[in-house]
């Protein structure tokens, strides 16, 4: 009798998720928490973190079978397997394998994003440009570190668009094996922007160019509006059409907002449809995390890479922004100020308002957000349109 | 080498695109002005809003509203005459707008901190 149930409670004790706990799971659970912690004390990001750090927690329980790495490792996948034997966040991922899920996102973001100020100044675009320098930096140091492959290099490269959709719709692409890390550091390093980018910028300026006030920028007439989300969705995509899903939601959720005759459409694609799919993305790449990966040689080693890589592309991306609004500044003769550059490495809205604060620093009378959102925007499509391009290149 | 090639060719692309799109925005942005400018300049007769500024020019001359090439437009003298009847209360109706110039800046700095602090909280 009494051996009986001593056998019984050993028999549920191995069978629990403890005794199949490595220490590996205990630190992806431990690094999950900091994470958390970081989202709900700290705020960094906390509508994507909370939901990445949840996804990497309850995926690293054992024997939940919530998500099962091995079925995503066969080559090719086999998905009706998937649909047969995956779990929760097997079927949630497949939105973001199936590269669903950044693009949608990207149709919200159209939505709450105002591109008067880039129709007001053109130029910026130009800004918006130089800042895509970050990612190809990045791809430069991360061949020449060696133990990435191209297209690994190209996925973390990307983290340096500072755009989390992108990022994600990118590395599902060329290299699903690497997004958990590349994601988190996206998020992070978007959230550390404000502390990321001024010391570059006051680095690279003087307190003269920072101080410079800006033109007044000209009021766009609604159909200029309209007529944009069109003519960027026609020309880019004829140019580039590995860039289709993410430029073309874009710029429909954009029009959604301009056109105004279809409200409905636009309010639930900017809250209701946008709020699901951040959920579903952020969980399942969280729950890419696991400890299976971490012990696989080498994985520790390239996830720290990744980290270092990351800081490199932003820090890359905001100077070659800032040198880029000097030299347009001094071609205009002194009518730019160079601070509006750093803007052009998205992360919207927080990088524009970076601009302001360093600019407000050095001219307690100065405005420049609506300037920096013209770089801003523009670095949103830039970023899109390097996405392109890497695929383009090494997909 | 093949690096190189795609650093190189990234770069090219996504500056020849923005670079395009960018000549793409002003073409049809001078496009659409002159459109909607010809649309004014031919229906100036039935513009309510331009009538009513002619007549306020007649009832009220003003130093300002006959000097339009200082850089006023009307919609910025209506601005400024509602905020003004809005601080001061009262239908409004009494007022009469003469002369409008920019003065210099007579702020304190520290009101000018302060109101800045309270627009970057609110950002």
């Amino acid at each position: 009798m009494w051996q009986d149930f001593v056998k019984a409670i050993s028999g549920i004790i191995q069978e629990s998720g403890f005794a199949n706990m490595t220490p590996l799971h205990f630190v992806m659970i431990l690094i999950a928490c900091v994470f958390l912690y970081l989202a709900i004390v700290k705020k960094y990001e906390p509508l994507l973190l909370v939901p990445i750090s949840f996804g990497m927690l309850a995926a690293n329980l054992p024997l939940g079978g919530l998500m099962n790495p091995h079925l995503w490792d066969a080559n090719p996948i086999d998905y009706m397997a998937i649909l047969r034997e995956g779990g929760l966040f097997d079927l949630l991922y497949l939105g973001v394998k199936l590269g669903i899920y950044p693009p949608v996102i990207f149709l919200g973001i159209g939505v709450m994003t105002d591109f008067g100020p880039l129709i007001s100044n053109p130029k910026s675009l130009l800004l918006g440009a130089a800042a895509q320098f970050g990612i190809f930096g990045t791809y430069l140091g991360a061949m020449a570190l060696g133990n990435f492959t191209e297209k690994q290099a190209a996925s973390i490269a990307i983290i340096g668009g500072a755009d989390g959709p992108t990022a994600i719709w990118l590395t599902t692409q060329l290299a699903p094996e690497l997004l958990g890390p590349i994601a988190l550091a996206a998020y992070s390093y978007m959230a550390l922007v404000p502390v990321i980018q001024p010391p570059i910028m006051k680095a690279l300026t003087t307190k003269k160019e920072r101080a410079i006030v800006m033109e007044q920028l000209r009021p766009v007439s609604k159909a200029e509006k309209i007529l944009f989300p069109i003519i960027v969705t026609i020309l880019t995509i004829l140019i580039i059409p590995s860039a289709a899903p993410l430029i073309s939601m874009l710029m429909l959720g954009n029009l959604f907002r301009e056109s105004g005759v279809v409200g409905r459409l636009s309010e639930t694609a900017e809250n209701a449809l946008i709020n699901i799919v951040t959920i579903f993305l952020g969980l399942t790449v969280g729950a890419t995390a696991s400890a299976d990966k971490l012990s696989q040689p080498g994985f520790g080693l390239k996830a720290l890479a990744i980290i270092g890589l990351g800081l490199i592309a932003f820090s890359v991306g905001t100077a070659a922004g800032v040198l880029f609004g000097k030299l347009m500044n001094w071609i205009s003769g002194g009518k730019i100020n160079p601070l509006i550059g750093s803007a052009g490495v998205s992360a919207v809205p927080m990088a524009a308002r970076v601009s302001q604060k360093v600019g407000q620093e050095s001219n307690p009378q100065n405005f420049l957000l609506m300037h920096a959102m013209g770089p801003n925007v523009a670095g949103v499509i830039g970023s899109a349109i390097a996405a392109g391009v890497l695929l383009y290149m090494v997909g | 080498m093949r690096t190189f090639e795609v650093v190189l060719v990234g770069m090219v692309v996504v500056f020849a695109v923005l670079i395009l799109l960018s000549v793409c925005i002003k073409i049809y942005s001078a496009i659409v002005s002159r459109i909607s400018s010809r649309k004014n300049g031919s229906g100036n007769n039935d513009n309510p809003v331009k009538k009513n500024v002619s007549e306020t020019t007649v009832v009220n001359p003003s130093p300002v509203l006959s000097q339009p090439q200082q850089g006023l437009n009307p919609e910025v003298i209506a601005v400024i005459a509602a905020a003004i009847a809005a601080s001061m209360g009262g239908s409004g109706s009494d007022i009469k707008v003469r002369s409008i110039r920019r003065i210099g800046h007579t702020t304190p700095i520290w009101n000018v901190a302060g109101r800045n602090e309270y627009i970057l909280t609110r950002l």
